[in-house]
């Protein structure tokens, strides 16, 4: 079975999908080694191929900066915060759609999947009108709430799927032995979800990290910006040649997702796709 | 191991959350008329009889973009806790911004009926927020004297129907800068004396091709965005070839052979490599700082960018050029109206300038101002620009439409130089949607 | 599929209970859903047909008779249209043959599968304006490392050719920095879906003589079409909401070149001031989108939503 042609065939394979690896993460490679070096060195040609770790310098400027730091907090303040109310409303809607058969069902569910064919930008539009009266603008409040909203299509999407596959036998079973509704869904239902809420979670604040235009209208106090807001509001206005400082905040502005991701990402997988294949 | 993540992880948002509301119920305020003092001001009323010793607290929120960029921020910082220690009753809330994302602020908050208290403007903004009802004239919140001592010349692009809506406070003539080490290389010991003698040099500078450091060598630049900025740095292009935007009495005048010549030559330098396309004023100027562009047209705020390059300063070569001035106004929907005249008064006088030409190089619109020490000790750059500010021709901001003019402008800019299009039916085009916009 | 939906209570008052308390648990839910999403988006409809301004937003609007509408169709919505519909099918495009091209490489038994599918998802981690200022940094006219590169082997004259802010290029570096970013969500759905394809369906064709593209064509993409459909459409509909990215790069520059409807809206709102027309924008988008979307689900015979 192993013959010379399948091993060179092999070899021929690994060495393309590392060579298609290799165009793919290329951009990444190059954004680390720009942040390690100096603007000096960047503004040149040809450009420096190779990494130098002399200077770690920028990254010292860019975290001793209370303002870089200020964007830093609210954007993990803002991304919790979405993690954790996204997580209970699915969790409650989910199960809901999933075991419940009321008036209004299908329609709530259409209702809630066609929402993200309406253009996030008009949305904002009328957020902006509304929350200022509200006085939720400037808020992590509002801002929280405008990314739940966001994220709970998916969201309850996924977790309904995963409801869905938990045997409806269990629920009796508990029914039988004489849990309340309530104490079936804490109890019983809610720990086998577990996988598909840590997927939700990330999946949550990778969108509310990433999340730009929302952030870009509901806070514009300086003191109150997110990371990707104060990011473009810096290096794509007055310090818009100053490579090595927008390579050193990129790499950090990825750093918290990436490693969550290379932590969970099994998790995260599954959850997109679990929703997707039909067992 | 997981478990405890979840738990952990819980916690800390719990706590951010908790932490961030509190925050967050303060910094709320920001969107409520400005200001949390007891209520004593009343927007245009300048007296209230309240001696010093009953003074109650008072704050007041000051937008700029000053505060923010590197250039300016300590000058911004000395500035404000002066006043602060001098006037103890009143706090400064100060509010940085973007210089691009000011006017826009400016306008949706003013709209949204919460403004700051008062503002860095450029005087391009003020007719539009003027327009808006949004601002208290100064001259009824500084007193007379102060008002005198301003320059006339700088008073009058803000002064609507005889009241004046803005207090200037820096001006910033435009010259020009260029690389004397690049001029050198070109052969050439001096800068150029009249405007052909400035073409000609940028065509032998970018024929050098690169520099010392193997980067490639303009001319001249040219910021070719879309933004009110790219339109009006050609009107010096336009005048030195004798076309005009409007005429004395308002008419648009921008279709003219002066103006099609301009644009001509700008769309040939650019053919030639003599000028990079598509680039904003901050590229512009870290090319220059990168010892890449031969003569660049900037404020004199920006010889501090410029220090890794061998730089001079010169008037526009046998032309005329402008200024960009920055001004402080008020906004009607103040309640501190008062303390605001004081902020005003403080930093266009000699005692907030002092601390602002500590800091940065700027140039005062007030007489009284001139006779800081500073003045009298200018370097040869900063002497350029100070004479300078008694020449620039203005600029056409009385009108609100001239933000969108520019942009107008800026937009054919486009098409002439990224587009490659025949500049005389660009600027005919041009012309007539300005027509239109002026209701001409 | 899923008939698990029968109530659990079996008397008629405990399937009243069962229906209060899915009612109960579901609002909260829908109530953030509905304030934050459905009554914007209702309002937006409705005042897409004022004349909604900052300079109105105070005050009560007036009826613009769908001054809004032709000012838009006017004012180069078509030039929008055209614009988004070239960003999207390039983008879902490059992605679908991307993504497919490097699932198949990996869906053959290979050691490290999930190693190396991780290593290419790393991009869509990357937060959007990272990607912006990212690319805007790689495509960099003066010393961006594509230019470089080309110039070295000899693809290109001028060393500093500009790529974003030329009117004939810009769409196609917005379009290559959102493949890279969205690419890989596309490869993870694909894998998964060639994953679950029964292995001996596979082997039976193989046994019969078929050739793998056969294969390939006539069980691997059926058996993957459901996958693959959900997979297209989510693509398209993130490609038309594409706002960060292109915004950041090129700001719907230049000359208007990459400003699809997403930024078209945005500056009609937040740069031109008229909210209303900006919802007109959106508006139109939803016909067009839904009545799209509408059609295929009636074609694949979709409709169910269970």
């Amino acid at each position: 079975m192993i013959s010379k042609k399948s091993v060179c065939k092999r070899i021929f394979l690994y060495l393309t999908i590392l060579l298609l690896l290799c165009l793919f993460i290329f951009p990444i490679y190059w954004m680390i080694i720009a942040s390690l070096k100096d603007n000096s060195v960047l503004m040149r040609n040809p450009p420096q191929l190779y990494p130098t770790f002399s200077t770690f310098d920028n990254y010292m400027t860019m975290l001793g900066n209370a303002k870089y730091l200020g964007y830093i907090r609210n954007s993990i303040i803002v991304a919790s915060g979405t993690v954790i109310v996204d997580l209970i409303l699915s969790v409650l809607g989910g199960y809901s759609l999933s075991r419940f058969n009321f008036p209004g069902r299908k329609t709530i569910m259409i209702a809630i999947l066609s929402a993200q064919i309406f253009p996030v930008v008009v949305i904002i539009i009328s957020l902006y009108g509304f929350f200022s009266k509200m006085k939720l603008m400037n808020t992590y409040t509002g801002l929280v709430l405008a990314d739940v909203a966001m994220s709970l299509p998916l969201s309850v999407w996924m977790l309904k799927s995963f409801c869905d596959n938990v045997p409806m036998s269990l629920d009796e079973a508990a029914k039988i032995d004489g849990c309340s509704r309530w104490k079936t869904l804490t109890y019983i239902v809610f720990p086998l979800l577990k996988p598909g809420l840590l997927a939700i979670g990330i999946y949550s604040f990778l969108m509310s990290w990433d999340d730009y235009l929302i952030a870009l209208v509901i806070m514009n106090k300086s003191g109150m910006k997110t990371l990707p807001v104060g990011i473009a509001e810096t290096f794509l206005g007055e310090f818009g040649f100053d490579y090595a400082g927008m390579m050193t905040i990129s790499v950090i502005a990825s750093l918290p997702v990436l490693l969550l991701f290379m932590i969970f990402q099994k998790y995260m997988v599954s959850g997109l796709t679990g929703g997707a294949i039909k067992e | 191991m997981k478990k405890t993540l979840i738990v952990v992880l819980s916690l800390i948002t719990i706590l951010s959350l908790i932490s961030g509301c509190t925050i967050s119920g303060g910094t709320g305020t920001g969107n409520l008329p400005s200001g949390s003092s007891s209520g004593q001001e009343v927007p245009g009323d300048s007296q209230t009889e309240s001696k010093e010793e009953e003074r109650q607290p008072v704050t007041i929120e000051f937008l700029c973009w000053g505060a923010a960029e590197a250039a300016t921020a300590d000058a911004f910082k000395a500035m404000v806790d002066g006043f602060i220690a001098k006037y103890q009753w009143i706090t400064v809330d100060v509010t940085e911004s973007n210089y691009d994302a000011v006017s826009t602020t400016l306008l949706t908050r003013a709209a949204a009926k919460s403004a700051p208290d008062t503002a860095q403007v450029s005087n391009q903004w003020v007719a539009a927020l003027k327009e808006m009802d949004a601002l208290i004239p100064v001259d009824e919140i500084l007193s007379a004297e102060t008002m005198n001592d301003y320059y006339a010349g700088a008073k009058s692009g803000t002064t609507i129907n005889g009241k004046v809506y803005s207090a200037p406070w820096i001006i910033q003539p435009i010259c020009m800068f260029y690389n004397k080490d690049l001029l050198k290389a070109a052969g050439f010991s001096e800068p150029p004396k009249s405007w052909t003698e400035y073409i000609d040099m940028c065509y032998a500078i970018a024929k050098l091709g690169t520099n010392a450091e193997g980067n490639t060598v303009y001319g001249r630049s040219l910021a070719s965005t879309v933004l009110p900025g790219a339109g009006y740095f050609t009107l010096i292009d336009v005048w030195a070839n004798g076309g005009d935007f409007s005429d004395a009495d308002g008419n648009i005048t921008f279709y003219s052979e002066g103006t099609v010549a301009a644009y001509k030559e700008l769309q040939e330098m650019v053919k030639q490599g003599v000028i990079a396309p598509g680039l904003q004023i901050v590229d512009n100027r870290s090319l220059f700082g990168n010892g890449q562009i031969g003569f660049h047209f900037d404020a004199p705020s920006q010889t501090a960018t410029f220090s890794k390059v061998n730089f001079g300063v010169v008037q526009a070569p046998g032309g005329q050029s402008f200024s960009s001035d920055h001004h402080l106004v008020a906004f009607a929907d103040t309640d501190n109206a008062e303390e605001c005249g004081l902020f005003i008064d403080y930093l266009t006088g000699p005692e907030g300038m002092k601390l602002y030409t500590d800091n940065s190089d700027v140039i005062c619109a007030r007489h009284s101002v001139e006779n800081l020490e500073y003045y009298k000790n200018l370097d040869s750059n900063m002497e350029v620009f100070f004479r300078a500010a008694s020449t620039i021709r203005s600029l056409p901001v009385q009108s609100s439409k001239f933000l969108q003019a520019m942009e107008e402008i800026a937009e054919g800019l486009q098409r002439v130089v990224i587009n490659m299009e025949d500049p005389d039916t660009v600027i005919s085009d041009v012309n007539a949607k300005l027509k239109t916009m002026y209701g001409q | 599929m899923g008939k698990n939906r029968i109530n659990i209570g079996h008397t008629l008052t405990e399937q009243t209970k069962d229906k209060i308390f899915g009612y109960l648990l579901l609002l909260p839910t829908f109530a953030v859903f509905a304030i934050v999403v459905l009554y914007p988006i209702v309002y937006g409809i409705v005042m897409s047909f004022f004349n909604y301004t900052f300079f109105t937003i105070n005050k009560t609007p007036t009826w613009n008779n769908f001054g809004n509408y032709i000012n838009i169709f006017n004012d180069g919505f078509f030039q929008y249209l055209k614009n988004t519909l070239v960003f999207t099918i390039g983008t879902v495009g490059i992605e679908l043959i991307v993504g497919m091209g490097v699932a198949l490489l990996l869906n053959l038994s290979i050691r490290g599968r999930n190693l190396l599918r991780s290593l290419f998802l790393m991009p869509w981690t990357i937060p959007s304006i990272v990607v912006a200022l990212l690319w805007s940094w790689l495509f960099q006219a003066q010393f961006g490392i594509i230019n470089y590169v080309l110039k070295f082997f000899g693809l290109i004259e001028n060393a500093n050719t500009e790529w974003i802010q030329s009117p004939s290029t810009a769409m196609l570096t917005v379009i290559i920095a959102v493949v890279w970013r969205q690419a890989p969500y596309m490869l993870v759905m694909i894998l998964a879906g060639l994953q679950s394809v029964r292995k001996d369906l596979i082997d039976a064709a193989a046994i019969d003589g078929a050739k793998p593209v056969k294969i390939f064509f006539k069980i691997k993409i059926p058996a993957i079409r459901a996958v693959l459909g959900t997979t297209i459409i989510t693509c398209v509909m993130s490609s038309f909401q594409q706002f960060t990215i292109i915004y950041n790069m090129t700001a719907g520059g230049p000359l208007g070149k990459t400003t699809t409807l997403s930024i078209a809206a945005y500056k009609k709102a937040f740069t031109n001031f008229d909210l209303g027309s900006g919802a007109a924008i959106g508006v139109i988008w939803l016909l067009i989108l839904g009545s799209a979307i509408t059609i295929y689900n009636i074609k694949t015979k979709r409709f169910d939503v269970e």
